[in-house]
This record gives structure tokens, C-alpha cells and sequence, in this order.
């Protein structure tokens, strides 16, 4: 029988806004032993997140109500989490961000993140010891030529450095349990395998246990020992292994959306080229960001755009869109070509501070023409299953699947020959990408459309297109 | 709800001052009217007594209070206006052109605000004599404090500038008019009104500093900072007439800081 390190009993947990409680935990309980990879599985807002943030004992009691039976960590018992647990912070356990930017301090170079660290936590204070813990820790997450980075700032690294960086930063103070709150969702794909690659080899050579919050049922799949599935601020599941035969329908659910059926549609033929892209290249300053490119697509098709992140491939839209010019090649489109473009991010392409009705109805603003007719907008709802009464509400009080779906009605309201997504699923939860990809996939046959789709993610090139670019 | 609790606020204040006029309009006296004898004490006929010429002190705060008001909002709001268009199209059209519009107010900041007030009021003593300098010290502050607006201003409008709507305008071909009114105002607007908010009591005292130093406001019209230099001049004898507009100085800034307060709170929740 492993050990017991961390055991939660009957925890609940309740966000105060003004009179209104808002239950984030619902009778949670689970335990943790050592030398396992823990996953925790659930969509977005099912609370993941809030536990984690409990177990480290960061939740803000003000604005929170808590309740728990029991909460043993290592055995003892911790009664007021803040005051107890400050003392088993980062040395008996420690967290990673979801975003590992913003969780380095950007001022500061990589090699006095880790003095800092050891400085406080550890109280080791001797330059050339410091200097060996640092070195043996940065080999330990397989970052090469360590000088280098340690001298540099975390903006001069990429993200995938900065998540391994992060790994190092809480392992330096030899931590029993490491608390991963979704490490490799804003990581491209070969970096994302390094950090699982870390992640394992740490656990099994340093004897620590991990509790690995995703909403990758895959991912999870992939590294965990056992993976416990949230649903509406509860644990609807646990299991061992993941497999066609599986105990709950909502896991059962989760598991099928993970795997996108490709659908063969036959070797379509699409003849006509409505848009030529030929040795097209673009530099910033001195900076060359695309290079010769070449590309072409066909009335009626789905175009793949692959690539790490910062090849370039938005930039390759943007100057389709005409945001930007190329600095050399040629553009060619087919005359009175409309093309619309869907952005990544729902949140920063849809202000804020404006009603939804207006938000549709910009581009009608701006040429001084006449509104939509809320009866034609709502056409559109019914392709997207959306209720029309959304129209008088502000984006903030939409979930993130809806304002991506409010983005795509957007560019489909001006009737387009031709939609650029840029990464369209990339923010969002399994289930839900799934549901927009599908509708993607209606609307393109119902209102004739041919589809530009950046990705990184290898499921959404196959399901949606007839060819893919690698860049 | 949290609108209409703006609202409220604001009529009631907006009534207050209505009422302040009103009651000045009506009633007979006038702050230039030598009523009495000089310096009396408060009594129930002359609630803060009489000054140094004989006038009522109460009638006189009355008046001052309302410039000093009329000089605050009034600046605060074509400096506000001056630097949300300057602040605004620098940060809409970027790049270069923006760098240079900062330099501008880099170098008009560069300058010590208070040596720029009191060289715009010797220039403009000269030719806003009447009304008591007004306008003169209306335009020096305007001149002074729109710089520290559109430098906030700028710097959100390059944050909002960078968001993926506002490309989506400009795919449409939208015009500086478009971007302004649909996308920049509605996201400016919690921070313009907490700048209007901090800026308000900062005024009131450059105001009262400029008339007590004695180049604001110029008698006979009355200003809280001439009627504190004035009250100084016998405070040992007659101290009541240094205490009503110094008090008076007090509670209006802490009024406006209570109420910018409970703004702020309320717009920050909604933005």
C-alpha cells in the first residue's frame, strides 16, 4: 500500500459575490499518494482550478466561504489553512501556472528567479552553492547550454523554456507534491511532449507525487496513474485507466469527444484558385518573419496552416486580410473576393463595453447602412443553437464557446466566399471545440464557404481539412 | 442598479449647487454689499459673521464655494476634452507620429506646472480684468493639467488599440470617427471618469493656492484662498474669519474624495 501524502475530506468550498453565494466545490474528496501522477479532468469552470488553489492554501478566505472535515498533508492535520500551510509552501509543496510568462517576474533574469527562491525558502546563501543546486536542477528539466538562458530574461525565452523553467524553479526546493494547473495548455506541440517528458522523469527519480489539472482527456490519459473527472464542482469519476469501457456516461462523453472521427469525404476535386499566394515574404525591421512563401486555395476547400507558434502563420492572414503588405511577391485574389476572418482569442476580438447586437452590426456602423433586422440575425442563431435574447447582453456574461460562436456569426453575417479561423478552437475545452468544429462544418456546406484554418493541434487539421500547409 | 446609483449621486449633487445659485440669485445681498460693521462674530443674523470691509462672510463662502467649483468641473472637463482628442489620435495612429506627440508633452511637462500657471496668469492678467481673473485662471489651469490627461489617455488608448476588434475595424476600413466612438470611449470611459474624479480636488486647491498667493481670483470677488490670506491677516483678533474658509477648503475636498470614492468602487465593478 503507497503511502498517503495529501487526503481531502468533505471539502466545500463557496465564492461570496455581494448576498450571493456561488458554490466553486462541492463535496470533494480525494487522496494522494506518493509517487503517482494524479490527473484531474474537467471543463472549464467545473473547478478545477479552486481546488488547486486550496490545496496550496491560496484562496482568498475574504471573499470565500470553506468548508472541510479534514485536510492531512503529510499526516498532520491543517486546521487554518493559511497560517499553517505558509510554512509547507514551496518547500513541501509547489505549483505551476497555467501561463508560464506571467508567472516568471519579468524583470528579473532567469538565475535571480532561482537565488530568490533558494535566498528565501531554502536559506541558502553562499554563491557557489547556489550556483551547483541551480545547475543540477536545470539539467534535471533537459534544458540545454544552461548558461545562456540563466543570463536571460524571461521574455527572451520561449514559452516552452519558461514552463520548464517554472518545472525547475519548484523543484529546486525539493518539493514532495507538485501542483500543475494546466502546464502545456499555451504550449505548441513538440514543447508540450518535452515538459511530459520532465514531468515523468521527475516523479519517478525524485520520489515526488504530481496533480496534473487538465482538460485533456488524452494528455491525461497519456501520464497519469489516475485520473479523478470534475463535473458542475463535483467528482463525477475516478478511474485507473482510461478505455472504451467506462464506468460514467459523462466520462464516456468526455472520452469520445477527445477523438474526432476523421470523416473521408472522397477525394474532392475543387477547381478554381480564388486566391494565389507566390514567393511572398515579410520582415519586421530586420526581422524576416515569413520567408517564400507559396501557397493557393481552391473554391470549396479546407486549407491547413501548421506550425509551431511564431512562424508566422497569422502574419501569413494578416496580409491575405490586407493588415499588413508583404514586402516582396504577389497577392492574387479572384475579383470582389469577401473574406472574413475569425481571431483567436473570443475575448480580445469582441469589445467588451458594447452590446452583442451592435457588435454584429459594426461593419454596417461603419458604412453608414442600416442595421441588421433582429430577425435575420437570428436566422443565424438557429444554425448555432443559440438563444436570441444573447443580443442584449455584453460578451462578459457569455461562455468562452459562445463568444467564439458570436465571432464566427459576426464574419458569417456579411456573407463571405472565404473564412480565415485562426486557431478558432485553441482556447477552449474539448467538448466545446468539438461542438464548434461540427457547426464549422455545417455552415461551410450550408453557405458555400472555403475555410483558411490555422492550428497546432493535429485533431482539428485532420477532422476539418482536405489539405494542410506545414510551415 | 449601479448606474442608476451614479445617478443619484450626481443629481443630488447637480441639485445642491442648483439650490447654492438659486439661494444667490434671490437673496438680496450680494457679496460686494457692506451690510455691518467690520469683523463682527458669528451671530444668528450673520452665521460666520462679517469681514474685515464689513461684508457677510456667509454670503461671501457661498460665492467663493461656487467659483471654486466652476473652476474645477469647468477645467477638468476642456482639459479632459482637449486630452482625450490629443491623447486619443496619438494613440490611434502610432508609430511615429505618436512618439512625437509624446515628446510634445515631454517637454511641456518638463517645465514645472506651477512656473507655467503663473506665467499664463501674468500673460493673461492683462486682458481677463473683469470678472476677477476667471477666466485667466480657468485657462492657465486647462493649460496645465490636460498634459497629465492625455498622457493616461494615450496609454490606454495604445492597450485598447492592440485588440483584435480593433483590427477587425480596420479590415473594414473604418474611420478614426468609428473607432472612437464604438470602441475607445465605451472602454475609456471608467478611466476618464476616476481621472475626473482624482483631478478634481487637486484643482481646487491649485485654485485656492493661486488666490491666496494672490494672482488668482482677484477681489472684489471673493475666492477661498484671498479670504484665507485675508483671515490670516487678523487671526489672532478675529479668528472666526480664517476658520470659515479653511473649513470650508477641507470639507470640499473631502467631499469629492468620498464621492470619487464610492464612483470608483462602482465603475470599477461594471467595467
Amino acid at each position: 500500500m503507497p503511502k498517503e501524502i495529501i487526503s481531502i475530506k468533505n471539502l466545500n468550498v463557496s465564492y461570496l459575490l455581494g448576498n450571493n453565494k456561488i458554490k466553486a466545490l462541492d463535496n470533494i474528496n480525494f487522496r494522494l499518494f506518493e509517487n503517482e501522477i494524479l490527473g484531474i479532468i474537467g471543463e472549464s469552470g467545473s473547478g478545477k482550478t479552486t481546488l488547486a488553489r486550496y490545496l496550496l492554501g491560496t484562496l482568498d478566505t475574504a471573499g470565500s466561504e470553506i468548508l472541510i472535515e479534514e485536510y492531512l498533508l503529510n499526516n498532520k492535520r491543517i486546521d487554518l489553512f493559511p497560517t499553517k500551510i505558509n510554512e509547507l509552501r514551496g518547500s513541501f509543496i509547489s505549483m505551476i501556472m497555467q501561463n508560464p510568462v506571467s508567472s516568471l517576474n519579468l524583470t528579473m533574469k532567469i538565475h535571480n528567479q532561482f537565488r530568490l527562491v533558494l535566498k528565501d525558502v531554502l536559506n541558502i546563501k553562499q554563491k557557489e552553492l547556489q550556483d551547483n543546486l541551480i545547475e543540477v536542477v536545470i539539467k534535471e528539466v533537459s534544458l540545454d547550454n544552461h548558461k545562456d538562458i540563466l543570463n536571460k530574461y524571461p521574455l527572451e525565452l520561449s514559452d516552452g523554456m519558461n514552463q520548464r523553467i517554472n518545472v525547475a524553479l519548484s523543484l529546486i526546493s525539493n518539493p514532495r507534491v507538485l501542483v500543475m494547473d494546466e502546464p502545456t495548455a499555451s504550449i505548441d506541440k513538440e514543447n508540450k511532449i518535452r515538459i511530459l517528458k520532465v514531468v515523468d522523469k521527475i516523479v519517478h527519480k525524485k520520489n515526488i507525487s504530481v496533480v496534473f489539472i487538465t482538460h485533456d482527456i488524452l494528455l491525461a490519459k497519456k501520464i497519469c496513474n489516475r485520473i479523478l473527472i470534475m463535473k458542475d464542482n463535483k467528482i463525477v469519476d475516478e478511474i485507473c485507466k482510461v478505455n472504451e469501457s467506462l464506468s460514467s456516461e459523462y466520462t464516456k462523453l468526455l472520452y469520445k469527444s477527445s477523438l474526432l472521427e476523421v470523416k473521408k469525404n472522397g477525394d474532392a476535386v475543387f477547381s478554381q484558385k480564388i486566391i494565389e499566394l507566390n514567393m511572398i515574404s515579410k520582415n519586421f525591421g530586420d526581422n524576416l518573419v515569413v520567408g517564400d512563401f507559396n501557397m493557393y486555395v481552391k473554391t470549396g476547400e479546407t486549407v491547413g496552416l501548421v506550425g509551431e507558434s511564431g512562424v508566422g502563420k497569422t502574419t501569413i492572414c494578416k496580409m491575405i486580410m490586407g493588415i499588413y503588405k508583404p514586402s516582396s511577391g504577389v497577392i492574387k485574389t479572384r475579383e470582389k473576393l469577401k473574406i472574413e476572418m475569425v481571431f483567436q482569442n473570443a475575448n480580445l476580438s469582441l469589445n467588451h463595453n458594447q452590446k452583442i447586437f451592435k457588435i454584429l452590426n459594426e461593419e454596417n456602423y461603419i458604412n453608414n447602412k442600416n442595421e441588421f433586422s433582429r430577425e435575420f440575425i437570428s436566422s443565424f442563431f438557429v444554425d448555432f443553437n443559440l438563444p436570441i435574447d444573447i443580443l442584449d447582453k455584453y460578451i462578459t456574461e457569455l461562455s468562452d464557446g459562445q463568444k467564439q460562436i458570436i465571432s464566427i456569426i459576426r464574419s458569417l453575417l456579411s456573407s463571405p466566399d472565404v473564412i480565415i479561423l485562426d486557431e478558432p478552437t485553441s482556447s477552449l475545452d474539448t467538448i466545446t471545440q468539438n461542438k464548434i468544429l461540427e457547426l464549422l462544418l455545417k455552415i461551410k456546406l450550408k453557405y458555400n464557404l472555403t475555410y483558411i484554418l490555422i492550428s497546432h493541434d493535429d485533431r482539428v487539421i485532420q477532422y476539418m481539412c482536405n489539405r494542410y500547409i506545414e510551415i | 442598479m449601479k448606474i442608476n446609483f451614479l445617478k443619484k449621486i450626481f443629481i443630488f449633487t447637480a441639485a445642491l449647487i442648483l439650490l447654492l445659485v438659486l439661494f444667490l440669485c434671490f437673496y438680496p445681498v450680494k457679496y460686494y454689499d457692506i451690510i455691518s460693521n467690520p469683523n463682527l462674530s458669528p451671530s444668528i443674523k450673520y452665521i460666520f459673521g462679517t469681514d474685515y470691509l464689513g461684508r457677510d462672510l456667509f454670503i461671501r463662502t457661498c460665492y467663493a464655494v461656487l467659483n471654486t467649483l466652476f473652476v474645477a468641473c469647468f477645467s477638468v472637463f476642456c482639459s479632459l476634452f482637449i486630452g482625450v482628442v490629443y491623447g486619443t489620435y496619438a494613440g490611434y495612429k502610432g508609430g511615429r507620429f505618436e512618439k512625437k506627440m509624446v515628446m510634445f508633452l515631454n517637454i511641456l511637462e518638463s517645465i514645472p506646472s506651477f512656473l507655467l500657471i503663473i506665467l499664463f496668469l501674468v500673460l493673461l492678467n492683462n486682458f481677463f480684468t473683469e470678472k476677477g481673473n476667471i477666466l485667466g485662471v480657468l485657462m492657465a489651469v486647462i493649460a496645465v493639467s490636460w498634459i497629465y490627461m492625455s498622457r493616461i489617455i494615450i496609454n490606454e488608448t495604445k492597450k485598447i488599440m492592440n485588440s483584435d476588434y480593433i483590427n477587425y475595424a480596420v479590415i473594414k476600413n473604418a474611420s478614426f470617427w468609428h473607432i472612437l466612438k464604438f470602441h475607445l470611449l465605451p472602454n475609456l470611459k471608467s478611466i476618464i471618469i476616476i481621472t475626473i474624479i482624482q483631478k478634481i480636488p487637486q484643482i481646487i486647491f491649485i485654485e485656492s493656492f493661486l488666490s491666496f498667493v494672490g494672482i488668482g481670483i482677484q477681489p472684489p470677488f471673493p475666492s477661498l484662498g484671498k479670504m484665507v490670506s485675508d483671515g490670516l491677516k487678523f487671526f489672532r483678533i478675529y479668528p472666526h474669519e480664517l476658520f470659515v474658509p479653511v473649513i470650508s477648503i477641507i470639507l470640499i475636498v473631502f467631499l469629492f474624495n468620498i464621492v470619487g470614492e464610492i464612483i470608483i468602487k462602482n465603475t470599477k465593478e461594471y467595467a
